[in-house]
């Protein structure tokens, strides 16, 4: 079900893409490290450059970096209180889970081991050692790659068509049959039990019948 | 004889009600390119950023406020980066009054260097450590290059190698904003 939803808003999404611009989904991209391309053919993918492994978001640059690109892309966005240290790892790759790696097919950042999903964990572990929550963290990346980033779409504006339009052609689907179905019986009882007319013979030979009773 | 009619009347209406929408929605698809997809970005400030070039030396977006940037996002591993590289080059020479400035993507310092000396470079290239300004900049793979007006504005975000009449349409949108 989720994969048919997905699905669907991708299928929205080339359709909508060049038309409206409030939501826009990235250009595949011309041309991905090797990695990237290993792993699409669901192959073990090499390792990320040393810099690029993930693990370090704890430093205090890092954290700075990732405050001043957050508050630069979402003003009047404010960070809790930062989890525990030995949480952020573990919370960043769930949020990982939830986002595109935006060079693979259908990957989450969580999932994949290209530089570009692991710099965008590495950002997801800086903003969450930040104290940022989920829901900022997840507008933060939409404000940069659009909603696409998303792996389960919102259910807000045009989304809800992807949510209610496969609820909605079920039902218009099972209307239609339904009523195919009873048109069906409708004729087969007119072909069954003809009614008997007031010109047709058997109407006439039943109607002096029931005259010869009634003289009776 | 008028049911019969209806029926079909029904399966019509029905059948159109499915198909056009699909119908719309590839001829839209189909008509359009697909690299073409503009970037969420387009029309909001460029990002800021304080990287170093490959001589260690300070580079920051700030600095050139005022000024039209193209920046580029490429790497040595990218062919369609090797394509364009020489139009980027020709054309930062030629039009001195836009700032050009590379943006090298999950690649190594060393082999940039390498190949800039072997192919030229008339602007500086700008080590990203962790992609931090990529994702920044929403950069989805490689080349990307992002065309920003005097005023700091991403007026366009240019999706894989750049040709000739593409690159003079985007500068001079730049030099008006």
């Amino acid at each position: 079900m989720r994969a048919f939803l997905i699905s669907l808003q991708l299928g929205l999404a080339l359709g909508a893409g060049t038309a409206s611009h409030a939501q826009q989904a990235p250009a595949e991209p011309v041309e991905a490290p090797a990695e990237a391309a290993t792993e699409q053919a669901s192959a073990p993918a090499e390792a990320a450059p040393p810099e690029l492994q993930p693990g370090a978001a704890s430093e205090a640059g890092a954290i700075e970096e990732a405050n001043t690109d957050i508050q630069a892309a979402l003003p009047g966005v404010t960070p809790g209180t930062p989890p525990p240290a030995d949480e952020v790892q573990i919370i960043a790759r769930d949020i990982g889970e939830g986002l595109r790696c935006p060079v693979c097919q259908g990957m989450s950042v969580a999932d994949s081991t290209s530089p570009a999903a692991v710099a965008m964990l590495r950002k997801i572990e800086s903003l969450v050692a930040a104290g940022y929550a989920r829901r900022d963290i997840d507008a933060y990346f939409v404000s940069k790659y659009g909603e696409w980033v998303l792996l389960k779409p919102t259910t807000s504006g045009m989304n809800k068509v992807v949510w209610l339009g496969p609820f909605v052609a079920f039902l218009a689907g099972l209307a239609l049959v339904w009523g195919l179905h009873r048109g069906g019986d409708d004729e087969e009882e007119e072909h069954e039990q003809p009614a008997p007319g007031p010109t047709s013979p058997a109407s006439s030979y039943t109607a002096q019948l029931l005259d010869e009773v009634d003289d009776d | 004889m008028s049911k019969q009619r209806g029926v079909n009347l029904k399966v019509l209406i029905t059948g159109l009600a499915i198909i056009v929408p699909v119908l719309v929605l590839f001829a839209v698809s189909f008509g359009n390119d697909p690299r073409a997809v503009p970037s969420v970005l387009e029309g909001k400030p460029a990002p800021t950023f304080a990287l170093t070039d490959l001589d260690g030396r300070s580079v920051s977006l700030e600095q050139f406020r005022g000024k039209p940037v193209v920046i580029n996002f490429w790497s040595t591993w990218c062919g369609p980066c090797k394509m364009e590289h020489g139009l980027l080059q020709q054309s930062a020479r030629m039009n001195s009054d836009v700032q050009f400035l590379g943006v090298i993507y999950s690649d190594e310092a060393d082999k940039a260097r390498a190949y800039l000396q072997r192919a030229g470079s008339a602007y500086p290239s700008l080590v990203d450590p962790q992609s931090t300004t990529a994702i920044d900049y929403g950069v989805a793979g490689v080349p990307e290059t992002y065309f920003i007006d005097g005023s700091g504005t991403i007026v366009e975000k240019f999706v894989g190698p750049l040709d000739p009449n593409n690159m003079q349409r985007l500068l001079q949108l730049i030099r008006r904003g």
